[in-house]
This record gives structure tokens, C-alpha cells and sequence, in this order.
């Protein structure tokens, strides 16, 4: 009896891990695609709005062999799965590639080992999502090693700057948010809405300042700023030194205003309650989050608001999925939605940016990830801000299978092969292109 | 009160089930070595079926083997801990910590040389206040290694900071060549040596099976356990070195959750974490390789990131549960 409980249930297990693993009809399309490069047509699932299947006229360079592209995941996220669906069941059919992506690689020797295990299978390109400044050159060589070409989702910092100016043929440079302009959403935010007359107190998450990460130090950089701004405030220290504190810190100010910066990585053990505990302090009402944890935090900050009837603001960066919607959607006690305004990206926009850089390189034209002196270029795009539910709901809602916001013409916009000629910088120019309002007036046309 | 067990009826080898005929083979002294790699064996040919015989090629073997090189030389470290009956799953953050030492004396001086004396003597130090701990204060060595887990990784943040620390890539890449060939096999040589031809391993494996036993018949344990810790210092200050050559820098992360790592290759190298008569030196390495095979052959098969770690899982289940020893009657652990 015991024998054939312990059978059904490893039966069962291995039913659902199969049911997991979906295996859409566009892996069948790739195979179709790999065996007869000499198509022009193929069909693609879920081409149009309404998700039926139409037949597309395939560029001229998709007739070549299949490229392999290794997508290298740092964690499993919301995110990822949009990038999974993007590049897999849109991306591959109709530009002849198969993607090959990652277990969550959390340290350089896992990093190490998938970029190893991709090259045994067969990869030409990988697009890096672990972002350490460090190590981008070692990476760059290794798999120059394994004569893959190497694009990263970053930009230049200090640390990274010989891979950028080393002329690496292999080697395609980055792709990331305009920084400066992300951490610009939060001030402008903060100064709109912001009374100098009403006195608040501040929790801002720092994050992985102390890291190096450039986004969230432009972001909290801007925070700070908008604080000091909107308050007419001096601190005692500079904004640099406050926020790459590795350990939590109080911003001192002449204007005494409680400012408390938590550093660390949302994933870390104890990081949360340490957030937690800061929170119960009862001391903040503004939380405002650099790195993507929204979904981490809401829990933790609505127990404070029943516990010590206290409203907490939230202002923080975000991305399309569950956890932000479920943050715009539900009321506090006190009838506000959770979430006040949130940052968020096009995933599709990025992962089109990332293929494009790959693609252009595989198809005979480094010089579309170069810039005009010569060095391997960073593509960067706009982050939007979002301050209602329902405007989230409307952006979300172009963004998904079947209506990608970057669909086959953005993406044929950024290939050489369909323009010879094409620029880096004119790749760039059309990226910036693709913003709320330009999106909304197509969706609308 | 005494009980008499009563005793099996002697079975004739026409009476012998599937079941008693699997756990006479079990009981052969070779299966402990002979299954895992037979295991190994059948994973490779079915990869290299799986992939039209890709697998098969040079520099597959080479990578399965260099990435299976520091938690193999790990696993073979903790085996001779293990085989005392103590478990210690800070090996991770021992190794961490000594490559962030090393890392810090080549910032310091920029000599390799001392990089390697250094990250050995670390490991040896670290492992030996671990066994201290247990023998002084009598404390479970399980006990020991979570709380120095803790310590050992706060050390390591505190000491690398938000950067990691780096060494010289280049110099890395090119000393990881052939030095870390010759050290692997030079450890693991000796280990095999002294664990399965001395009177050490002899001694380990007796302590394992019953240490009071094996204390009445005149075995220092207290000795034969530092013995162990020693040995397993040194692979695991090893694995350390190896580390630092492969990834040219340490981080905050280094180390981390490799102990359990380090336990599943021993388990699935066919290998009892409870110790014992039937341990040896070898099963860590095997199991390192057999992981590595999977995840390697997996993804050249083009099996979804998404279904590996499910798939995984399963044949580790099926390997542990074909290789495991399981008391018919209450546990106890195995006698000579």
C-alpha cells in the first residue's frame, strides 16, 4: 500500500514538472524554421492583437543558420517570465534564433559555468544579466574564449571601462535604463507632490547603493536631493557618502528632519526584518524603495499601518507583474492604494534593444554597437512612471503576448540588416522614441 | 529486560526474492564504488545518445571536469568528517572565508606564492576551531557548523566589503592550467592513499561504525577526529585556492550554500553522511561529477531551465534511493 502511495505520488510529481515545462507550438516553428533556412515565410502564434496566427514575410538575413542566443537570468522573476515569452515565442520564429536560458546564477562561478555549459551547446551570443561592473572584462574574455559574443545589461562605470574602451571584437556593450532620467522620475514626483509645509520622515531604501549599482544610486541620489529640495535642508554629510553606506544611516540635517537610509539586497536573509523593524519604529510615513522590492515590502508596511494607525507613503521601482499590480490595487486602512507612484519599463523594449545588439553583430555588423570614437556602445531606454492603478493596468496591458509594445516593426528598426547603414546612434534615437505617449498614440491609431 | 531476536529462517537461493537478491549485491564490498559510476556512465551514454554524440567530445569531458574540481575537492575533504558520524555543512563558508584571506594577501603583497600557502592555512585553522569546539565542549559538530557558519560569512562581508576583492585574472588563468590538475590529483591521491591503505581511514571507518566500540578497543576518537579535521582542512583551504584561480576574485556571496552542495555530492556519490564501515574517499567526487553531468547534459539536451531543477531533483531521489542503506529494524549505524 505504502509502495504504491510513495509510486502515485512521484507520479503525480513528475506529471506536474511536466506540465510545468510548457512546450508551445513555436518550438515546432524553430525546428521548421532550422531545417529550411531557406524559407521566407513562416508562421508565428499569436501575431496579431487578437492572437491568431498570421503568415509573416521573414527578412532577407533570416535565412541563415539558426542562431543560438544563451539569456543568462541573476533571479526568477516576473520579469523573466515576460522576457522568457518575449524571446522565445515571438523573437525566435520570425529571426531564425533559439534561446537557451538560464537557472537563477547568483555568483560569479555559476555565471562562469552557464557561459561554459552554453558554449558547449552550441551558443553564439549571451545576453548577461548579472551585473557586476568587476567582472564584465573576465567575461567578455571568457567567452571570447568560446568565440561567443558577450552583451551585458549595464552600463560603463569606472569598473567596467577597459571592456568598454578594450576593443573587444566579441563584445557588444550594454543595455539599461537612462539613469539620470529614472532617478528624475522619483524628484519630480517627490517635488509635485510633496507640502514644504507639512513635516514628514523618510525611509528610503537604498539598496545596493553601496554595490555600485547605478540605478539605484541615481534614484536615491534624486530622493535625496528632492528631499533637500523641497525642505530647503543642508546635510551633514554628502549625499554620496550617506548612501553608499553599506550599514543602515541617519541623514543628519540642519532642518531635523528624520531621514534613515537601509541599505542592502532585498533578497539577503534578514533584510526584511530589518526593514520591518525600522518601520515599527513608527517614526516614518514616506517609504521610498530604489531597488525592485515592492513586492517584498507590502506585507511588512501594512501590518505597521493597523498596527500604529500610521499612513505610510510608497513610492518605489517597479515592474509589470502580480506583485505591482496586486500593490496598486489594494487599499490601505486608510482607503489610499498601497503603492503612490512606481517606475516601470517595457520588458519587451529591453529585450528588443538586448536582441538587436546581438543580432546585429551575428549578422556581420559590429559597427551598430559602436560609438562614434570606437568603443563598444551602451543602448539605454526611458523608464515611465505609474501613479494609478488603472494607468497601470493600461500599461501592462500593452505589453503582453500577442501586443508586444516591441513588436516585429520596432524591432526591424534596430537591425542592420533591414537598413544597411543603420548607426548606433540612430539605434538609440529610435529607442527614445518608444515612450508612453508615442505608445499610447499607436495603441490608439 | 532481555529480548531475543528471533532468528531469519536461512533462505535457499531458489527461495531469494528480486529483494534479497539486490541487497546481496548491496552487500558487496565494490558496489559502493562500482554503482555511482556505473550511474555516471549510463547519464553520459544517454547524453551522448541524446545529443548526437556532442557530449562526447574533448572539451565537454575537460569542463565537467574543472567544474566539478572545487565542490569535488570538497566532498572529498568532508568525507573523512563524515566518516566519523559528524556532519559539518560550514565547509562553504570555511572555504569563503579562506580565499577572501587569500584574496587580502594578494592585495597585500601580489605574490600567488603566498596565496596559496596562505588560503590552505586558513582552511586548516577554520576547520580545526570547528573540531576544537566539538571536542573541548563536547558540543555536536552539526551544532558547531551553523553557528560557524554564521560567524565564517559575517567575517567574510565584513572583510570584502560592497567590492569584491580582486587577484589578478590573468596570473589566475594561467596558473589554473596545470596547477590546479596536479594539486587535485595530489590530494585526492593522498587521500585515497591514507583513508583506504593506513590505519587512519581504518581508524575513521571504526569510530564511524561505533565510536564507543571502537573507544573500548583502545582508538583515541578525540585524536582520530582531529585527524580527520586536519585532512579536511586541507581540501577544503584547496578548494579554496581552486576557486580563487577559477573566478580571479572573492565576493560576499563566496561559499555560500556550498556545504549542502557538497552533501548531495556525497550522497549521490553513494556515500552514508552517517559514516561508518562502507565509507570512502571517493564518493564526493563522484557525485560532484555526476551534477555536473546533469546540469551540463541537460542543457546541451535543451531541456527548459524551468523543467532541469524538477528533472534533477527526481534522479537524485531515484540515485539516493537505489544507493541508500535502509534499516529493516531500528537505525543503527553499520559495524565491521
Amino acid at each position: 500500500m505504502k509502495k504504491m502511495f510513495v509510486t502515485l505520488l512521484s507520479l503525480f510529481l513528475c506529471i506536474g514538472l511536466s506540465a510545468c515545462g510548457k512546450t508551445t507550438q513555436s518550438a515546432a516553428t524553430v525546428d521548421s524554421l532550422t531545417e529550411t533556412t531557406s524559407t521566407s515565410t513562416a508562421v508565428v502564434p499569436g501575431s496579431t492583437a487578437d492572437g491568431e496566427n498570421v503568415s509573416i514575410q521573414l527578412p532577407s538575413a533570416a535565412n541563415h543558420k539558426t542562431f543560438k542566443i544563451g539569456i543568462l537570468e541573476t533571479q526568477l522573476s516576473d520579469e523573466s517570465t515576460i522576457r522568457v515569452n518575449y524571446f522565445r515565442d515571438y523573437i525566435a520564429p520570425r529571426y531564425n534564433c533559439e534561446f537557451m536560458f538560464s537557472e537563477a546564477c547568483g555568483d560569479l562561478n555559476s555565471v562562469m559555468t552557464y557561459i561554459e555549459n552554453a558554449a558547449d551547446a552550441g551558443c553564439d551570443a549571451i545576453l548577461c544579466y548579472y551585473t557586476v561592473p568587476a567582472n564584465t572584462e573576465q567575461l567578455v574574455q571568457l567567452c571570447q574564449e568560446y568565440g561567443m559574443l558577450f552583451i551585458e545589461n549595464g552600463g560603463i562605470v569606472p569598473a567596467n571601462e577597459a571592456a568598454y574602451k578594450g576593443g573587444y571584437e566579441n563584445f557588444g556593450g550594454g543595455f539599461q535604463a537612462n539613469q539620470p532620467a529614472t532617478g528624475r522620475l522619483f524628484k519630480d514626483y517627490l517635488v509635485a507632490t510633496m507640502d514644504p509645509a507639512d513635516e514628514h520622515s523618510f525611509l528610503i531604501v537604498s539598496g545596493s547603493c553601496y554595490l555600485g549599482n547605478m540605478q539605484q544610486l541615481e534614484i536615491t541620489t534624486n530622493i535625496m536631493e528632492a528631499i533637500a529640495e523641497i525642505y530647503g535642508l543642508t546635510y551633514e554629510k554628502t549625499i554620496n557618502e550617506l548612501i553608499t553606506s553599506s550599514s543602515p544611516i541617519q541623514a543628519v540635517n540642519d532642518k531635523d528632519i528624520e531621514i534613515y537610509c537601509y541599505p542592502g539586497l532585498p533578497t539577503a536573509s534578514g533584510w526584511l526584518e530589518g526593514l520591518s523593524a525600522a518601520l515599527q519604529t513608527g517614526k516614518y510615513d514616506y517609504l521610498l524603495i530604489a531597488p525592485n522590492a515592492i513586492g517584498n515590502i507590502g506585507n511588512a508596511v501594512s501590518e505597521v499601518e493597523s498596527a500604529l494607525d500610521k499612513d505610510i507613503t510608497i513610492i518605489g521601482f517597479g515592474t509589470f507583474g502580480t506583485a505591482l499590480t496586486n500593490a496598486f490595487n489594494t487599499k490601505d486602512k486608510f482607503g489610499n492604494q498601497s503603492v503612490s507612484m512606481s517606475t516601470v519599463k517595457f520588458t519587451s523594449l529591453v529585450s528588443a534593444m538586448a536582441f538587436s545588439k546581438a543580432y546585429n553583430m551575428l549578422t556581420g555588423h559590429p559597427e551598430a554597437v559602436l560609438t562614434e570614437d570606437g568603443n563598444t556602445n551602451v543602448l539605454q531606454f526611458k523608464m515611465e512612471s505609474v501613479t494609478s492603478a488603472e494607468q497601470l493596468a493600461q500599461m501592462s496591458d500593452w505589453d503582453v503576448p500577442g501586443k508586444w509594445v516591441a513588436d516585429y516593426d520596432i524591432v526591424d528598426q534596430m537591425l542592420v540588416v533591414n537598413e544597411p547603414g543603420l548607426t548606433a546612434k540612430e539605434i538609440q534615437e529610435r529607442t527614445f522614441a518608444v515612450n508612453y505617449e508615442s505608445i499610447k498614440k499607436r495603441r490608439s491609431d | 529486560m532481555i529480548r531475543i531476536a528471533k532468528k531469519e529462517k536461512q533462505k535457499t537461493p531458489s527461495q531469494l526474492g528480486i529483494g534479497d537478491r539486490i541487497e546481496i549485491i548491496k552487500s558487496k564490498r565494490g558496489f559502493s564504488l562500482i554503482f555511482p559510476l556505473s550511474m555516471l556512465l549510463l547519464l553520459v551514454t544517454l547524453f551522448v545518445i541524446l545529443t548526437g554524440g556532442d557530449f562526447f567530445t574533448l572539451n565537454v569531458i575537460k569542463g565537467i571536469f574543472n567544474q566539478s574540481l572545487i565542490v569535488g575537492t570538497m566532498a572529498t575533504a568532508v568525507s573523512f568528517i563524515y566518516t566519523t558520524g559528524n556532519v559539518d555543512i560550514s565547509v562553504g563558508n570555511v572555504m569563503g572565508l579562506s580565499a577572501v584571506f587569500g584574496a587580502l594577501s594578494y592585495r597585500a603583497t601580489g605574490s600567488m606564492v603566498l596565496v596559496i600557502i596562505v588560503t590552505l592555512l586558513c582552511g586548516v585553522l577554520f576547520m580545526m576551531c570547528n573540531c576544537a569546539l566539538g571536542i573541548v565542549f563536547h558540543i555536536k559538530s552539526a551544532m558547531v557548523a551553523i553557528v560557524a557558519m554564521s560567524v565564517y560569512n559575517a567575517f567574510t562581508e565584513v572583510l570584502v566589503g560592497p567590492d569584491p576583492i580582486q587577484v589578478d585574472y590573468r596570473l589566475c588563468k594561467q596558473l589554473e592550467g596545470n596547477f590546479r590538475y596536479i594539486a587535485f590529483l595530489l590530494y585526492f591521491g593522498t587521500c585515497l592513499l591514507l583513508y583506504h591503505k593506513t590505519a587512519i581511514g581504518r581508524k575513521l571507518r571504526f569510530i564511524g561504525g561505533n565510536a564507543l566500540c571502537a573507544n573500548q578497543t583502545g582508538i583515541n576518537s578525540a585524536k582520530s577526529k582531529i585527524t580527520a579535521y586536519l585532512f579536511a582542512g586541507i581540501g577544503v583551504g584547496l578548494a579554496g585556492v581552486l576557486q580563487l584561480l577559477r573566478t580571479g576574485n572573492v565576493a560576499q556571496s563566496v561559499g555560500t550554500g556550498m556545504g549542502v552542495d557538497v552533501m548531495l555530492a556525497t550522497v549521490l556519490g553513494g556515500m552514508s553522511i552517517f559514516g561508518g564501515a562502507k565509507s570512502n574517499v571517493y564518493a564526493g567526487f563522484i557525485g560532484a561529477v555526476t551534477v555536473t553531468t546533469l546540469n551540463k547534459g541537460f542543457l546541451m539536451v535543451g531541456v527548459s531551465s524551468t523543467l532541469i531543477q524538477g528533472v534533477r531533483a527526481i534522479i537524485f531521489l531515484l540515485l539516493v534511493f537505489m544507493n541508500s542503506e535502509r534499516q529493516a529494524t531500528l537505525p543503527s549505524r553499520q559495524q565491521f
